[in-house]
């Protein structure tokens, strides 16, 4: 693991329960690889500083591991959630009164409905019942619960009703941590009912790991700046994911096919990972990883997040020819916590955007995108992308079916740019 | 949960509910999956509480039993992010009942393919009532007319219309083809979708003018599609079920709007999808959207179009690829197979065929 040159480093670290991991990559190779036991990102830092041909650039902390233990073992560590739906009439059957996944509906400790609610278009299909609000915030102030989440339909078009229920909230729990559906766009209420349960039940833990790695960053590499590795396989600054934690989940899947894609030194390949339930596949396209909101590996449940698309593989390796007809082929010879560290060591800011449209013309689906481009880009900003270097990545606009004409779906991917490029070697 | 061929079933329990899904979205892949988490399990809750629904073949009944069918009305995802309270299909059915003053004895739907298939399970097993295996289009149509019901002189209405806002609104027409135009418009402001009743009929109608057996279709189809994500495999194996076959395989270069003169009549404007063929010949496949696939262009030469079904299949994912979530840059395996044979009628094609979505061109299949 010879230096290569003289280009500055960047370090990757994956927190795990057991064990966390770290690389240093700079100048088309991995300098260093590291690991420790337990997720304490203390000494793992200060021995990567110490491996490090200089000041690194920059510092990327994957922490999925630790929220996906948090969430699917360590339930007791979470906070309990009370969650609002606003919705124009309440669920007459068990099943849709509840979310279909038990590993959701088992952090939520009250459930309540506000009649309410708008369309896709955020026509508004029932006015919000003040009465109802009343009662709901008395209910939650006697709970004395700390986080809250809200869900409305058509919110991600008209946030209004969210925003009013939050307000009254806030009133009567003044530290309580709400969560509001609308922060995170996309459709689907159950989907985002979900997101916005695991958002508000990983606050708390979240800010612990994050105050845990500041400290740790300040101690072994003070004044360098560092960021938490996002699902899309992306990064964001520490303080948006303590605002919205729920959208580190998942990073690792991302953040390894990214790393073997890296190491591969390709822009669009499909990646083979060895998992110890069999191998899957994931692909990497124009430099970013191929996600889209989904069931999310190891929760269960679909999350309105994106996060990194992976297929078991039918057959073991050598990988099927059907699969890589027209793109090259990646396996990389590292482990997966060391590629998630490669990946995180490589990852950029990312934003992702996902929205409902109404066009009458081909010049106004124009600046629809344009409009949601725009959008998508202060995301990325907000995410911790250096203004004016994000870049759009993917834009795609599809009709909706079976809805009135002139409806389009608008996804948009944006990246932003590393200091400098770091194309990567394997040892 | 078994994954052979069974053939015709005749009930359909919890377990068979994944497969019927899966096969469902099979017929029907505009629809995306924003409803399939709480649908899935709603409807298992609902036959694991109420035991297993009986699955009636037309012909088994007797042919003055009342009947209605069922479907979802509207976009699915509207119906993902404003589910149902769910009480509307029964009530739905229960105010048609009030209108036409007759006890509905077995209900049916009217598209067995996507959400449409699953909600009559869910009313079927509220009202306590026997579902039966037909249905009237044998995959999804946009407009509630164009079902092999209103070829053989079965009128849609009238027929109730019920939202998750509560709200209800019954329609009766001189003509089947009036009541789209009529409850289009309500559908929206009912918030996107709507849970409908119609096609008040007999047993007897339904044996005469449904298309029998294409609900316990679903679950073989489904099974099939759950047992393997190898795209050849599944391509091969749904073949032999379903008479698919593949027309190619590419990589989507690119997504069009209003790429054809447009009307009002049928939900989504027209859109196109332009796959460069990676294997095979390496030919241009334009696809043709209108809320379904309604042509295949090969290099310029018409392939496929409706009343055919035409799906993709996401090659990395080996499942179905819907239209709802198509992206630049995916790779995508082009399937055809045919509609009933009712559709290759000469009323089938004036009502279904291409010229219906602006393709002024004879069906492939009738050259």
């Amino acid at each position: 693991m010879a230096v290569q040159g003289d280009s500055p480093a960047h370090i990757g670290v994956s927190l795990g329960p057991d064990r966390s991991h770290a690389v240093v990559v700079g100048d088309r190779t991995v300098l260093a690889s590291l690991s420790v036991a337990g997720p304490d990102p203390t000494a793992l830092l200060a021995r990567a500083a110490a491996s490090c041909p200089g000041r690194p650039l920059s510092v990327v902390v994957d922490v999925s591991r630790l929220l996906l233990t948090h969430i699917l073992h360590r339930t007791a560590g979470l906070s309990p959630v009370a969650m609002i739906r606003i919705v124009p009439r309440p669920a007459s059957e068990p099943a849709l009164a509840r979310h279909p996944a038990d590993v959701i509906e088992r952090l939520i400790t009250r459930r309540h409905t506000i009649p309410g609610g708008h369309d896709l278009f955020g026509q508004e299909l029932r006015p919000i019942d003040p009465a109802a609000v009343r009662s709901v915030c008395a209910e939650i102030a006697r709970d004395g619960v700390s986080c809250v989440s809200i869900v409305a339909s058509g919110s991600s078009a008209q946030p209004r009703q969210e925003r009013v229920v939050a307000d009254a909230v806030q009133a009567v729990l003044p530290d309580a941590h709400i969560s509001l559906a609308a922060e995170f766009g996309s459709q689907g209420l159950l989907a985002r009912e979900a997101t916005v349960v695991l958002n508000a039940a990983l606050y708390a833990v979240t800010e612990e790991i994050l105050a845990g790695c500041g400290r740790a960053m300040h101690r072994a590499l003070p004044g360098v700046p560092w960021h938490v590795g996002r699902g899309d396989g992306g990064w964001a600054s520490p303080s948006r994911i303590g605002r919205l934690p729920v959208i580190g989940v998942g990073a690792a899947d991302a953040l390894q096919l990214l790393g073997a894609a890296r190491l591969a030194g390709s822009d669009d390949c499909r990646v083979l990972l060895d998992r110890p339930s069999g191998p899957v596949v994931g692909d990497v396209r124009h430099g970013l990883v191929v996600v889209r909101p989904q069931e999310t590996t190891g929760l269960g449940t679909v999350l309105v997040v994106p996060t990194a698309t992976l297929t078991p593989s039918p057959t073991p390796a050598p990988a099927p020819a059907w699969r890589t007809s027209d793109v090259a082929l990646v396996r990389a010879d590292l482990t997966c916590d060391e590629l998630t560290c490669v990946g995180a060591a490589v990852s950029r800011p990312t934003a992702w955007l996902d929205e409902i449209a109404f066009i009458e013309s081909t010049s106004e689906l124009d600046r629809v995108r344009q409009d949601a481009a725009a959008r998508a880009t202060a995301i990325a900003t907000a995410n911790g992308a250096a203004p004016g270097s994000a870049d759009i990545v993917e834009v795609s606009t599809v009709a909706l079916p079976y809805s009135p004409s002139g409806t389009v779906r608008v996804r948009v991917r944006v990246a932003g740019k590393l200091d400098e490029p770091v194309p990567v070697e394997s040892r | 949960m078994s994954t052979g061929y069974v053939g015709a079933a005749t009930s359909i329990t919890a377990e068979d509910v994944p497969a019927l899904y899966e096969g469902a979205k099979f017929y029907s892949p505009a629809v995306g999956d924003a409803t399939k988490e709480w649908l899935v399990r709603w409807t298992m809750d609902t036959l694991a509480r109420n035991g297993p629904i009986v699955l009636v073949r037309p012909d088994a009944m007797a042919p003055q039993t009342r009947s209605v069918g069922l479907c979802v009305l509207g976009s699915a995802t509207a119906l993902g992010d404003l589910p149902p309270s769910g009480d509307e299909f029964a009530l739905a059915v229960r105010e048609l009942e009030h209108l036409t003053r007759q006890r509905f004895g077995a209900v049916f739907p009217i598209a067995a393919a996507t959400v449409s298939a699953l909600v009559p399970l869910i009313a079927a097993s509220q009202l306590d009532v026997p579902l039966l295996d037909a249905d009237g289009m044998g995959r999804i149509f946009a407009l509630i007319h164009n079902t092999s019901l209103q070829l053989g002189g079965v009128s849609p209405t009238p027929l109730v219309l019920r939202g998750a806002t509560g709200e209800s609104i019954s329609v009766t027409t001189q003509t089947g083809a009036r009541a789209d135009p009529l409850i289009r418009s309500n559908v929206d402001t009912l918030g996107g979708w709507a849970a409908l009743a119609a096609y008040p009929s007999t047993a007897g109608q339904l044996r005469r003018a449904g298309l029998t057996g294409n609900v316990s279709r679903l679950i073989n189809v489904g099974r099939l599609l759950l047992e393997t994500s190898d795209p050849d495999v599944l391509v091969g194996r749904l073949a032999a079920v379903t008479g698919c076959r593949r027309i190619g395989r590419g990589r989507i270069v690119e997504l069009e709007h209003l790429s054809r003169p447009s009307d009002v009549t049928i939900p989504a404007h027209p859109s196109s999808v332009v796959v460069d063929e990676v294997d095979g010949q390496g030919r241009q496949l334009r696809l043709e959207l209108r809320s379904e696939i309604v042509a295949v262009f090969a290099d310029g030469a018409l392939v496929a179009a409706a009343p055919d079904v035409i799906c993709l299949v996401d090659v990395l994912r080996g499942e179905m690829c819907t239209l709802d979530t198509l992206e630049p840059g995916a790779l995508v395996d082009v399937l055809v197979m045919p509609a009933d044979a009712v559709w290759y009628s000469p009323e089938g094609l004036s009502m279904a065929g291409p010229a219906t979505h602006g393709i002024p061109l004879d069906h492939p299949r009738r050259r």
